[in-house]
């Protein structure tokens, strides 16, 4: 038994960790790199005054990039401070402030992480203060965390709004890119441009900067070209077996220039993390030379503890090939023709559907399982957050209909606090062992 | 049978009345969650009846269809639809976007309808009712508004006369315009009706036809007007939804009076004027929208505000936050809520992490007799003694 109860009193680390993964790929490597620099350019910039903005990750980040606001993503923020084993003393911070311990912590993480009085002792140095913070109204914890964040820094909130569709489209991954004007409701694309626009203008009055048409197009096109790129990676590594990689390399590789995306990096990033997969396939080398069963790691990532992952296929050939990262990057971002800002709005409308509602996530899901040729899927089921329970009953039928034994492990993504290591360990090689027939 | 006899029946019987509505040809729909116009539907000439969980019935059966991330009152609705087909007599069940659980239910029940059709999920429609307070919302909803009226005209099989509707938003206004009379008795200062007779009555308008919900309750506020005041420590509930009366049966067996709440089936259930002299679809989402924050759509601030001010207006000596487990929206509202209330002298209870069906009795009592005793020591020491005894009595 592993499991870790840690208050704030303790100290910034707890005595059990999680496992860092192994890194194996340049462009993973590279994307942390880059990342790191990026940030210090960050804070070197907002230290001279420059603006910088605070959001979540359903929020379009392309309209900051088109004004030159630089911004930091909630959930990654979050899963920096998860990675680097500091969850617990931030969040034990939280709790200190009568926040109960099981409330949605992958959201509140990252303003948890700013009650440190040594803010300076925080991964990279810490967060720089924000000069605005927005997110959408996706859940009912939004709002109240946002509000938070804007009281205890006494920085500006802008709140989006999220609307639900009547309609359920079939195979949206197939008409998202081109015929997306007809997949969205229109009345959802309407206010979600009104939304944009209000937040263009806030954003315009905030920091005095301008929002440049011509840059945000660019934007826009740059954002097509890098998901051309994943959309290659992603098509390579379900027609590849054994894999060329894994999930551990996938995820930096692919999210750190998400987060950048619409940026010329961000398209190079993506293509060389396409060349080296693909170069890797050419050279026929394998994440796992002895792969047996390729997995699909459904949900978020766990970020305590990434290693976790690695230990499946060092002992069973058991390979996590898929996680949403990359098939989302895929099938779910390019945009084509159309007015761009209304384009945009058809970006971020439905994303809360794609992941999080049956049957948007679960065919798609399933869609995405026989193309990577999966045999069995795992799913991290958030004990905390409803924005994260996603329908786990019509993922599974939907797979095990389809052939495809499924785990649900129940955990949270980002509190080490409450994760059983050998327990989980032990409920997935009995799942390898039982049900899929893997035997180490 | 007294007017408040009938009242409890009915707050009780909750099915009862739909069921002689349909046996009279009449067409009924449920409501899952607090946003649903009622006024469209009592002009088009159906009978509207709230969805409730029932705290003594397991939804252990419906965990296979819904995550227990979900708070234990959602899942007891959710398995009364599906697993109990408890409405399975509904002609129609229209989901709101009240609370981010019910968006997921309307999903998980639409999906359900689709891949296990034998299971008893009525017909849906989901009303996508924005909250935040903004022009872009407010005009959102209005177009929400006009495409529900035309669901509603395409199941009633004719259009709502722009006099039906009028009449409808006059009946609602009524009801609504009575039970704030009965707020009126249970505050300020000398409560004549309890919290838990309080909570029946106003509970039982989301089951009755509401012109016949007025009548009784005419008949009840008469007869309360002339009671004397009720002894006991005035407190006011806050947290979760109370769907039942069980939590305050037990808060006022501890000498104290429930005198105002602010949850969906309480106070702000007909919180808000309608404006009769406006355009119809502006005036029925200008009440839905404009009305005090429910604690799942609104900032802590304006959940701060909310509570100090109805607090304040309740007279009431003290708070308690009921808080069901996983129900995370008043958790994070209640830390700067308590801040505010005790910087205004006013002391709170917490009971955090509750289950559905009320539980560990004991604790529970020893906790809120705790908290009525401290606050009549404070209040009036003279009066304290009186109140104890009034609460021994009680629990005799």
């Amino acid at each position: 038994m592993t499991q870790q109860t840690t208050s704030a009193s303790d100290t910034r680390t707890p005595g059990w960790r999680g496992r860092a993964s192994v890194k194996r790929l340049r462009s993973a490597t590279e994307a942390n790199a880059y990342q790191r620099e990026w940030f210090a350019g960050l804070k070197q910039r907002v230290a001279q005054g420059e603006p910088f903005a605070f959001v979540n990750a359903d929020v379009p980040q392309e309209i900051f990039h088109a004004m030159d606001i630089p911004y930091v993503v909630n959930q990654w923020w979050a899963a920096v401070c998860s990675a680097k084993q500091m969850a617990p003393y931030y969040l034990g911070l939280l709790n200190e402030r009568g926040y109960r311990q099981d409330l949605c912590r992958y959201c509140s993480l990252s303003l948890a992480s700013t009650f440190d009085p040594e803010p300076e002792k925080g991964p990279w140095g810490g967060l720089p203060k924000p000069t605005i913070v927005v997110t959408r109204l996706a859940c009912d914890a939004q709002e109240k965390i946002f509000e938070m964040w804007s009281r205890e820094h006494g920085v500006p909130f802008y709140p989006l709004e999220n609307t639900v569709p009547l309609k359920v489209p079939e195979r949206w991954w197939e008409k998202t890119p081109r015929q997306w004007e007809e997949l969205f409701e229109p009345h959802r694309l309407d206010l979600m441009v009104e939304e944009l626009k209000g937040l263009i203008r806030f954003l315009e009055t905030i920091t005095g900067r301008t929002f440049n048409e011509t840059k945000f197009r660019r934007v826009m096109e740059l954002i097509n070209e890098q998901e051309e790129y994943n959309t290659r990676t992603r098509d390579l590594i379900a027609e590849t077996v054994p894999a060329p990689l894994s999930v551990t390399d996938q995820i930096p590789s692919v999210m750190i220039p998400q987060w950048h995306r619409g940026t010329e990096w961000g398209v190079s990033a993506a293509r060389a993390f396409y060349e080296e997969v693909k170069d890797l396939v050419d050279r026929g080398v394998a994440a796992c030379e002895n792969e047996r069963v390729r997995l699909m790691w459904l949900g978020t990532g766990l970020w305590f503890n990434l290693g976790f992952y690695q230990h499946f296929e060092e002992r069973y050939g058991a390979v996590f090939v898929w996680s949403i990262y990359l098939g989302l990057a895929a099938d779910a971002y390019a945009r084509y023709g159309g007015d761009p800002l209304r384009a945009l709005a058809s970006r971020f409308v439905s994303m809360e559907d794609l992941l999080h509602m049956p049957p948007w996530n679960s065919e798609w899901y399933l869609k995405e399982a026989k193309k990577n040729q999966i045999r069995g899927m795992v799913h991290l089921v958030s004990a905390s957050c409803t924005q994260a329970v996603q329908g786990s009953y019509f993922i599974k039928k939907t797979f095990e209909d389809a052939g495809i034994p499924v785990l649900e492990l129940r955990a949270d993504t980002v509190d080490a606090r409450t994760w059983d290591d050998a327990r989980m360990t032990a409920e997935l090689e009995a799942f390898l062992e039982t049900r899929l027939g893997v035997k180490p | 049978m007294s007017a408040l006899d009938e009242l409890t029946r009915a707050y009780r019987e909750r099915d009862r009345a739909a069921l002689e509505w349909k046996a009279q040809g009449g067409q009924v729909v449920g409501c899952l969650g607090s946003d649903v116009p009622e006024e469209f539907l009592i002009a088009a000439g159906f009978l509207t009846v709230r969805v409730c969980g029932d705290p003594r019935v397991s939804a252990e059966a419906a965990d296979r269809y819904i995550e227990r991330a979900f708070d234990p009152f959602v899942r007891s609705q959710f398995a009364r639809i599906v697993v109990d087909g408890a409405y399975s007599y509904l002609d129609h069940l229209i989901v709101s976007r009240s609370s981010d659980a019910l968006v997921r239910v309307f999903y998980y029940l639409r999906e359900l309808r689709r891949v296990e059709p034998s299971l008893p999920v009525p017909d849906l429609y989901f009303f996508d009712f924005l909250h935040s307070r903004y022009r872009t919302s407010a005009l959102y909803n209005r177009d929400r508004a006009r495409d529900l009226k035309r669901v509603v005209e395409r199941w009633c099989g004719r259009p709502i006369a722009p006099e039906a509707l009028a009449e409808a938003i006059a009946t609602c206004k009524e009801n609504r315009c009575l039970l704030r009379q009965l707020a009126a008795l249970r505050a300020p200062g000398a409560p004549r009706v309890s919290g838990v007779q309080a909570l029946r009555v106003i509970g039982a308008s989301m089951f009755l036809p509401r012109k016949e919900h007025s009548r009784l309750l005419r008949a009840f506020l008469a007869e309360a007007e002339g009671r004397s005041s009720l002894p006991g420590v005035r407190l006011f509930v806050t947290g979760s939804a109370q769907d039942h009366s069980h939590f305050y049966e037990l808060v006022e067996s501890c000498g104290a009076v429930v005198v105002g709440e602010d949850h969906d089936w309480g106070n702000r259930h007909f919180s808000s004027e309608i404006d009769t002299t406006a355009d119809p679809i502006d005036a029925i989402i200008d009440r839905y929208h404009l009305r005090p924050p429910s604690t799942s759509r609104a900032s802590v601030s304006m959940r701060v505000t909310a509570l100090v001010e109805q607090v304040r207006a309740a007279d009431a000596q003290g708070v308690i936050f009921y808080i069901l487990e996983k129900d995370d929206a008043p958790s994070w509202d209640f830390p700067e809520q308590r801040k505010a209330l005790e910087a205004a002298g006013v002391p709170v209870l917490l009971l955090d992490r509750q289950p559905y069906q009320l539980a560990d009795m004991e604790k529970l009592r020893r906790d809120i007799s705790a908290f009525v005793e401290s606050i009549a020591g404070r209040d009036q020491p003279a009066q304290a003694e009186g109140r104890t005894r009034v609460r021994e009595e009680v629990v005799r």
